[in-house]
């Protein structure tokens, strides 16, 4: 859990960057966190095939890491890319409040 | 591999708007109510930790809403302070504590809209800017937005966000500032590369674009996109990047060339200082790296000059400087061919062909009459040399031409120093020499030697009818007729004005002596044209042989001169073989040396005083003293004369002794109050080496109360020509003293720059026939300053000082001038004064020259 899951891009040339990019920040596996990273895979899954890159950061493992996105609460979702830079705090479980904030239906 | 995509430098992380600070906040807020969260991060003095909880939301509302940094705060319904955080009580300028309790409507401008009252009152959520007021009445605006909170049983409850819009202009004005920073990013005269942790760029700028060969290299790993090679091996482009190196040389090659660039980087961190990526410069430097290399390279080539310099000072040989000069300038010409033509050396004649194209430089090694040699710089492949390639060249050819002058120079004194410069005969000195060999080389052979001691006959007659000039052209035409009489072995020397001396080795007997002097007189009687007029000379000739008369030189010149001398009195013209019985001379001197020693104890002996000034001001720097002898029958006699009976009398240390004691006497009170530093007294090398003389002088300085550093003794030249052994440590021990000491009558030929190595000495006196501009002893004037300079330079760089004695006219004193002697001595100023006098003269200031002619005085 610790390590980046990390969904491979069909591209495998490896010059090119996905358009969606996410960081997950977590808490080891507190229920919310497990939570929000299934339903993370699954919201991905249904609307961003194929290409998508999520970065999973512990701060259980690593706290000081909370500043690089001013993290309060956890779990928080940080949309990297593509711009602006947008952020969902919780487990993602209101799936429709989700995808209208990160805009993934418009994909 | 996560890849953020950052902005321009620092940019959009902290310059984020007060809405969509809000909205995080909101977003927040909303996902705690809904209980969509288990864990908080909290910041603590150790930075920060994570709380995880499981206990409901009102316990991480609470610790969220204390470490926001929102105002935030929870209202009752009709607008009571259930609870704020610190962030809401500062922007009130207050505490929580007084704000807890209170009503909202306090912190409010009268002017507030009326729905929002309405909205707090009823519940509702709201959202929109407010004039609110701190404790003090301060005004300020304010962002605020109203959550009901729909936690069971607290129907009416709202959760209130409120940010500080003062804030929110700091917040604008960074942004601002940012757009300011990408503006000078894009404008950038440097090229500015943006780039991620791993190194890949992610922005860069016009610049940036052009140096990469005229694409966006945004994507491309930085290393791929500027292909640099750092010139310091040790340091690498990846240390810059990762933050290790800041500033770094680095190549890049281009197709026109290798660039010379500056990289520097300059770390981009988020908040809690994670690391994100580096801002890269690049500024192009290959001018000044160009420029820097100049620089170097003039320091290397001053450097190389200067080398030579004293390599050419200390005496090297000139073709040695030549190979050294070609081997620098090979290594500091930047690949020019450089090529010596001619031998370095004097008389050796040049036929250079002309040189293989317009851009070779050519230079003379040369003195100021003649050219040894050329160098050759061919800068090849059609280029010139560069203007700075030039200077130094010049420099280098400068050194060899100095030290090219120098050798002529010096081996110009060597030549005077052993021949007369008016006829270019040998001199005494040489004369000695020859004589030696010739003595040693009858002894060995088992023949005899002839020595001939010429003197002209009434020449004193010719000069003055005739002048000058026509003397000085009868002297040579005497001179060449001697030289082609004599054979090649022997020798003929000029040993005074009208005097010569020729050696004649190899002879069966005695008689042949004679008969070779007459040969002599009878070439030297033929007639001689001069000034349109034709003279006669004759010569009294004295003879002495070897070993009839003597078996060393000093006897054997001795006794020709005493037999010319009497030839003389018994009437000129004649030839004197030595007899016995001529050393009559010596009886009558004899009655002369009573006399001194009698002199010595009755006290006519009297010293003289005459004043060494400067040359520039006149004044007077240091006195001579001179001992007169006032003989009860023959008046005043000069020291040339009674010194000589002292030496042969024996009295030579009474008289120095005497002479000492009385200079510091006299002289003492004259040290005050002017600028005089200096009385000097004449010693003789016999008198010094006796045992006891340092000692004496001691006691006499003590005596009369004179400072060592106010005496100066004077040796003559010829001090030189004997051991001198005996009087270095006792001269070198009275130098320790502060005594200084000066060597005599310099150039007379004595002595020659190599041999004053062997005494303690701090001065030379020259002597007064080489500054003479009216004898015709010298060549040319040119000629007569070369000298005076070559002896003024070398006494320079062997620390000594420079009297010139004998300055009798302006026009001496103007050569004095030019080759920069300290001190002058002659009767323009001053001839040799009584002590009364002289202290009258001291009290009077700088002397002037005496515009009359000197010597007429």
């Amino acid at each position: 859990m610790n390590a980046p899951a990390v969904q491979p891009s069909d591209d495998a040339g490896g010059t090119s960057y996905p358009a969606w990019h996410f960081r997950l920040y977590v808490a080891g596996q507190s229920p919310r966190s497990l939570t929000a990273l299934m339903n993370l895979h699954a919201l991905c899954h249904a609307y961003l095939q194929p290409g998508y890159q999520v970065d999973v950061i512990d701060l259980l493992d690593d706290p000081g890491r909370a500043a690089v996105d001013q993290v309060l609460a956890i779990p928080t979702l940080v949309r990297l890319s593509p711009a602006p830079r947008l952020r969902v705090v919780g487990d993602l479980t209101d799936v429709e409040r989700v995808v209208q904030v990160l805009g993934m239906g418009t994909s | 591999m996560g890849v953020d995509r950052l902005g321009p430098p620092q940019l959009g992380m902290s310059a984020e708007t007060a809405d969509d600070r809000l909205r995080q906040a909101e977003e927040t807020l909303a996902a705690i109510v809904a209980n969509r969260v288990d864990g908080f991060v909290v910041k603590t003095s150790d930075g920060e930790r994570v709380v995880l909880t499981d206990r409901g939301v009102e316990r991480p509302y609470r610790v969220l809403v204390d470490a926001m940094n929102e105002g935030a705060a929870t209202l009752a319904p009709g607008g009571s302070i259930l609870y704020a955080n610190r962030r809401f009580a500062i922007s009130l300028a207050t505490a929580v504590d007084a704000v807890l309790g209170a009503n909202l409507f306090e912190y409010l401008e009268a002017d507030e809209p009326a729905y929002f009252r309405s909205a707090v009152e009823e519940g509702l959520a709201w959202r929109g800017e407010v004039a609110m007021r701190d404790v003090h009445g301060k005004r300020f605006p304010a962002l605020v937005s109203l959550t009901p909170l729909g936690l069971e049983g607290t129907v009416g409850v709202l959760s209130l966000l409120l940010t500080d819009l003062r804030e929110r202009r700091r917040a604008d004005a960074l942004l601002a500032a940012g757009q300011l920073a990408q503006r000078i990013f894009d404008t950038a005269s440097e090229a500015v590369v943006v780039c991620d942790a791993s190194g890949v760029v992610q922005q860069a700028n016009r610049e940036a674009q052009v140096l990469c060969g005229g694409f966006d290299p945004s994507g491309m790993p930085f290393a791929r996109a500027f292909e640099l090679v750092a010139g310091d091996a040790a340091m690498g482009v990846d240390e810059l990047l990762q933050g290790s190196a800041h500033r770094l040389q680095v190549g890049m090659r281009r197709s026109a060339g290798e660039l010379r660039l500056l990289a520097s980087a300059a770390p981009l961190t988020g908040e809690g200082g994670a690391r994100l990526g580096s801002v890269v410069t690049l500024t192009d430097v290959t001018d000044l790296h160009a420029a820097t290399q100049r620089l170097e390279r003039h320091a290397r080539r001053q450097e190389a000059a200067a080398e030579l310099s004293q390599g050419a000072l200390a005496g090297e040989a000139l073709d040695a400087l030549v190979r050294r000069a070609r081997a620098v300038m090979d290594e500091l010409l930047d690949g020019s061919s450089v090529r010596t033509i001619g031998s370095f050396r004097k008389g050796v004649e040049l036929r250079p062909g002309p040189p293989a194209h317009a851009q070779v430089v050519r230079r003379d090694v040369r003195t100021h009459d003649r050219v040894l040699g050329l160098l050759e710089i061919d800068p090849g492949c059609g280029r010139a040399l560069t203007p700075e390639a030039l200077v130094f060249v010049d420099h280098v050819t400068s050194v060899l031409c100095m030290a090219a002058e120098q050798r002529s120079l010096h081996a110009r004194l060597h030549h005077e120093a052993h021949h007369d410069p008016l006829t270019g005969l040998p001199n005494r000195v040489l004369l000695e020499d020859r004589l030696d060999q010739a003595i040693a080389r009858a002894r060995r052979d088992g023949t005899r030697v002839a020595v001939l001691f010429l003197d002209l006959d009434r020449f004193k007659h010719v000069n003055d009818t005739l002048g000058h000039q026509a003397g000085n052209d009868v002297l040579i035409q005497i001179a060449d007729r001697l030289r082609r009489y004599v054979r090649k072995t022997d020798t003929v020397a000029r040993v005074g004005g009208d005097e010569f001396v020729v050696i004649h080795g190899d002879l069966a007997d005695d008689a042949a002596a004679e008969a070779v002097a007459a040969a002599v007189a009878e070439v030297l009687a033929g007639p001689i044209a001069v000034a349109g007029r034709t003279v006669r000379v004759r010569a009294t000739v004295g003879v002495s042989a070897f070993p009839r008369d003597g078996d060393d030189t000093d006897a054997l010149l001795t006794k020709s001169d005493s037999a010319m001398y009497y030839g003389k009195r018994g009437g000129r013209n004649t030839i004197r073989v030595y007899r016995e019985d001529m050393s009559e001379r010596a009886v009558a001197r004899m009655a002369m040396e009573h006399d001194l020693e009698a002199a010595l104890q009755a006290g006519e002996l009297e010293l003289f005083f005459q004043p060494q000034v400067s040359p520039l001001s006149g004044a007077i720097l240091g006195v001579e003293s001179l001992t007169r002898w006032r003989h009860p029958r023959h008046g005043w006699i000069p020291p040339t004369q009674f010194v000589p009976m002292a030496e042969e009398a024996g009295l030579v240390g009474d008289l120095g002794s005497w002479a000492i004691s009385e200079a510091c006497r006299v002289a003492r009170p004259w040290t005050a109050g002017s600028w005089l530093r200096r009385v000097s007294v004449n010693v003789s090398p016999a008198h010094v080496a006796r045992p006891g003389f340092a000692e004496a002088v001691r006691r006499s300085l003590e005596a009369g109360g004179l400072a060592p550093g106010h005496l100066e003794l004077e040796i003559t030249e010829s001090v030189l020509m004997h051991d001198v052994g005996g009087v270095v440590r006792p001269l070198a021990e009275l130098r320790e003293l502060g005594v200084t000491i000066a060597l005599d009558d310099f150039g007379l030929g004595y002595a020659s720059f190599s041999s004053l190595g062997s005494l303690p000495l701090d001065r030379l006196k020259v002597d007064k026939s080489l500054i003479d501009t009216r004898s015709g002893l010298h060549a040319s004037r040119d000629n007569q300053m070369a000298v005076l300079l070559g002896i003024t330079t070398m006494a320079r760089a062997l620390g000594l000082q420079v009297t010139i004695e004998g300055v009798e006219t302006l026009e001496e004193l103007e050569m004095a001038r030019r080759v920069g002697c300290d001190e002058v001595q002659g009767y323009l100023f001053a001839g040799p004064q009584p002590a009364a006098r002289l202290g009258e003269l001291l009290e009077r200031g700088p002397l002037r020259p005496h515009t009359r002619d000197a010597r007429a005085m």
